[in-house]
């Protein structure tokens, strides 16, 4: 037994060095191409951006090994993109990953790892190579899972205009809403109203997290001629939808008629009645005094917040807080009262 | 016969012993295999990319970051620096001065320009008296609450009392954040839309980095044998025990240096325990039994990107009351939740994972102390024949030093981390030596934690003498 236990421990010993041999020599490689890939990048970013900006007409020789090349470049452009504060002039960086990235990026979707590919992903959106929205498209329709890589494909397609995501929200019952909005943000003002309109049209086909998010992101993108549907949508039956509209209002900061809300002041749902009192807050809605300090003494902890909130944006909010503080027959009214008085709440925090 | 029976007990025992230390390296190695495709999988990944929309996303969930505070003066405004420069759209710190007898308020107070305020604070739970609130006047989002000493479960149950976000994040007023870690941890919450109720991430030492201002600069390694076997100890803790478990959704621990977690299902599960230290295990078990009580979908999942960075003892004194600290809380927990153990109504929990914690985490200690008396009474008293003595011996070296030296090995091969391959050596060299000096130390001082369990004796705050991560300047 001892000799199987020592040949055991020392072999596991040599695998160990060996290993470790191998880790190290691949850590020296390593650093050593990170070290030459950040001087190459250090040394053409300027000459690079002034390309870019179109400074110049003249691209800068890069190195010729291409894997080095599409690094450097990747790197460059990526930082190009979240540095540059300005409008950045896509038609160039467009063409600049076209030329140095795109046949790569083709291999790499086929390909790469499962990492690579995700990477490959983002760099696409980014760079905003829209040449390559065929490919990207073909590669979404063979991934099954909905992981990162399955979410970056959609998000990809939607910040290329790419129609048949519609079709891939309406038939996909297990979409996160999360994503769905992600999708909305992509889009530009007509696709997002070809989801408005289906909604408005045929509101039983649409997967329930779709319609939330649709909801949800109208108060969101902050649009005024979205107010319509919004509140359409306050009397719909479903809570969530419902939920989704009062939230998209307090976004919007804005209310057609202050008698909208007046049920809700009075709602068995206390999510209902919290939204309502911060919409009486940020529309500065005096007329909503009385439904406030009644809210005030809720029995739920949030709606006693968000009124006293409320409370403090109207314009004698101060003085009707003190009331409140002192002569609020409620003791939970007259103590969240007390800490509005003192904290520094909203637009600061 | 006397003499006959000691040499049959001994021998006996050796062999219960090479059993005990086969089986644990098996599972150990079976863990990491089950966790090995996953960081494969994401092994090149640019994190950063993967974080961007998160940041700038109204779905971003807001967070009320928790930092409990018991004479911290040395580290607490650097820790509350590192939370307001956290990269995440919308969040509060609230720190937690558990009566401190130091000026750890003070400093908050000075430093942050801080002014009383008013609370009307919610009881989910009963905690020991607020006696002051603080706001900030430069960071209106930093809040700091005074109360009276409770212990840090108390302290966290008082901040989660305070605090208005649906998520908190429970951080050791010794620990620094990577700006991204609040974003990278809550990520999992955010794409499973809530399905995960808590995340935690991946823990490293912080002595021997340079951290200025609460970010840190450098990546380095101290000098100190003692901190270097530290940060050994947490790979092999993290890489090889915690990912697979995580894996198999059986994860026990998510550290008190960094945790996310719903504050609804927190208060479902009603909250710290303030009678026991390891109210950061206790919590997660009792979050289990109530998510599987209910046959929830909801899960507990661990990020293996290190976000967290904490200041380790320097000292042989307070490591030896962190670690009787920590032994003392998990014989606690698992005494807490006996009749969950082996009970498959809990499925993985009670079948694996708690077993698990009990005979590997637990009781380890006394199976290695029986290993060392069984090398002690072979080599000098020749009590037990040398066939098993070497045995034992030859296994008491592999379960130390090789695993060890094997988690080092695995951190180069995951994340590479480590500054240099000079780093990567030396942690290998001193990994190897574990099983002569650190273990033997390590395992006495978890029998003591499990003394003072046995003997029910009190233990609070631990006293770490701490030397502060951050400079400033």
């Amino acid at each position: 037994m001892v000799s199987i236990v020592i040949w055991t421990v020392i072999f596991l010993f040599i695998v160990q060095l060996c290993l470790l041999g191998a880790l190290v020599v691949s850590k020296i490689q390593n650093l050593k191409e990170e070290k030459l890939i950040s001087r190459y990048v250090e040394e053409y970013e300027e000459p690079f951006f002034h390309y870019l900006e179109r400074e110049t007409e003249e691209c800068p020789d890069l190195p010729r090994d291409i894997r080095d090349r599409v690094l450097i470049v990747e790197q460059l452009l990526n930082r190009f993109v979240d540095q540059t504060r300005v409008e950045i002039e896509y038609t160039r960086l467009q063409e600049t990953a076209h030329t140095y990235l795109a046949r790569s990026y083709r291999l790499f979707l086929k390909n790469g790892s499962w990492a690579q590919r995700v990477n490959t992903l983002y760099y696409i959106e980014d760079f905003d190579m829209v040449d390559l929205k065929q490919e990207v498209w073909q590669y979404f329709n063979r991934l099954s899972v909905l992981d990162e890589e399955y979410r970056q494909a959609v998000r990809v397609l939607a910040s290329f205009q790419d129609e048949r995501v519609i079709r891939v929200l309406l038939d996909t019952e297990t979409i996160p809403q999360r994503l769905v909005k992600q999708v909305l943000r992509r889009f530009k003002d007509d696709l997002f109203q070809q989801m408005v309109m289906v909604i408005e049209d045929e509101p039983g086909r649409v997967p329930s997290q779709v319609h939330l998010a649709v909801v949800a992101y109208c108060g969101e993108r902050g649009s005024l001629d979205d107010l319509p549907f919004i509140e359409r949508m306050l009397q719909f039956p479903s809570k969530e939808i419902r939920l989704k509209a009062l939230r998209s209002l307090m976004e919007l900061k804005a209310c057609t008629d202050p008698e909208k809300l007046t049920r809700f002041y009075l709602s068995d749902i206390w999510e209902e009645r919290m939204y309502a009192a911060k919409i009486a807050g940020r529309l500065k809605w005096e007329s909503a005094q009385d439904p406030l300090l009644k809210l005030a003494g809720d029995s739920h902890w949030w709606v006693r917040y968000a009124a006293c909130e409320a409370m403090k944006n109207l314009p004698d909010g101060h003085r009707l807080l003190e009331y409140t503080y002192n002569h609020h027959e409620d003791k939970f009214a007259r103590s969240m009262a007390r800490q509005h008085l003192t904290v520094k709440v909203g637009e600061a925090i | 016969m006397s003499v006959d029976f000691l040499y049959n007990t001994l021998e006996m025992m050796g062999y219960l012993v090479i059993i005990y230390m086969i089986v644990v390296a098996v599972v150990y190695l079976t863990l990491f295999l089950i966790a090995s495709p996953h960081i494969r999988k994401e092994k090149g990944l640019h994190r950063e990319e993967l974080i961007e929309d998160t940041a700038v996303n109204t779905d971003t969930f807001p967070v009320s970051v928790l930092v409990p505070a018991y004479n911290e003066e040395v580290g607490v405004v650097s820790t509350a620096r590192s939370m307001l420069a956290l990269n995440y759209p919308q969040s509060e710190v609230i720190v937690i001065d558990d009566g401190s007898k130091d000026e750890t308020a003070a400093r908050m107070i000075d430093t942050f320009a801080m002014e009383p305020m008013e609370l009307a604070v919610r009881r989910h739970f009963k905690t020991q008296d607020i006696l002051e609130g603080y706001q900030s006047t430069t960071h209106p989002n930093l809040y700091l609450l005074r109360k009276e000493n409770g212990g840090k479960a108390d302290a966290l149950n008082a901040g989660i009392n305070f605090s208005k976000y649906p998520y908190f994040a429970a951080i050791d007023g010794d620990s620094i954040l990577d700006r991204d870690a609040l974003l990278k941890t809550m990520k999992p919450i955010i794409d499973s839309n809530g399905t995960v109720t808590a995340t935690g991430g991946t823990v490293r030492i912080a002595n021997g980095s340079k951290i200025i201002k609460g970010v840190v600069k450098r990546i380095g390694l101290p000098k100190q044998p003692m901190l270097l076997m530290q940060i050994v100890e947490y790979f092999r803790a993290f890489l090889i025990g915690r990912l697979g478990l995580s894996k198999l959704n059986i994860l026990l621990i998510i550290s008190g240096a960094f945790g996310v977690f719903e504050k609804n299902r927190v208060i479902k599960a009603g909250g710290y325990d303030p009678n026991t230290v390891g109210e950061d295990m206790e919590l997660i078990v009792r979050i289990h039994r109530s998510l599987k009580d209910e046959k929830s979908r909801q899960r507990i999942e661990y990020i293996q990107d290190p976000v967290c960075w904490t200041e380790a003892p320097s000292t042989f004194s307070s490591l030896r009351a962190q670690r009787k600290r920590w032994q003392k809380g998990l014989a606690e927990t698992l005494w807490k939740h006996k009749e969950m153990i082996f009970n498959p109504r809990y499925k993985g929990i009670g079948m694996f994972s708690l077993p698990y914690y009990l005979f590997v985490e637990l009781l380890s200690a006394i199976f290695e102390v029986i290993g060392y008396f069984i090398i002690i009474s072979g080599v000098f008293f020749s009590f037990v024949s040398i066939e098993i003595t070497i045995v034992v011996g030859l296994l008491t070296v592999f379960y130390g030093s090789m695993i060890s030296s094997l988690a080092v090995l695995l951190e180069e091969w995951t994340y590479h981390k480590n500054p240099d391959p000079k780093s990567v050596i030396l942690l290998y060299l001193w990994a190897l030596s574990e099983s002569f000096w650190y273990r033997p130390l390590l395992v006495w001082w978890r029998c003591e934690g499990l003394f003072l369990f046995l003997t029910k004796r009190k233990s609070s705050w631990g006293n770490m003498n701490r030397k502060g991560l951050s400079q400033e300047y």
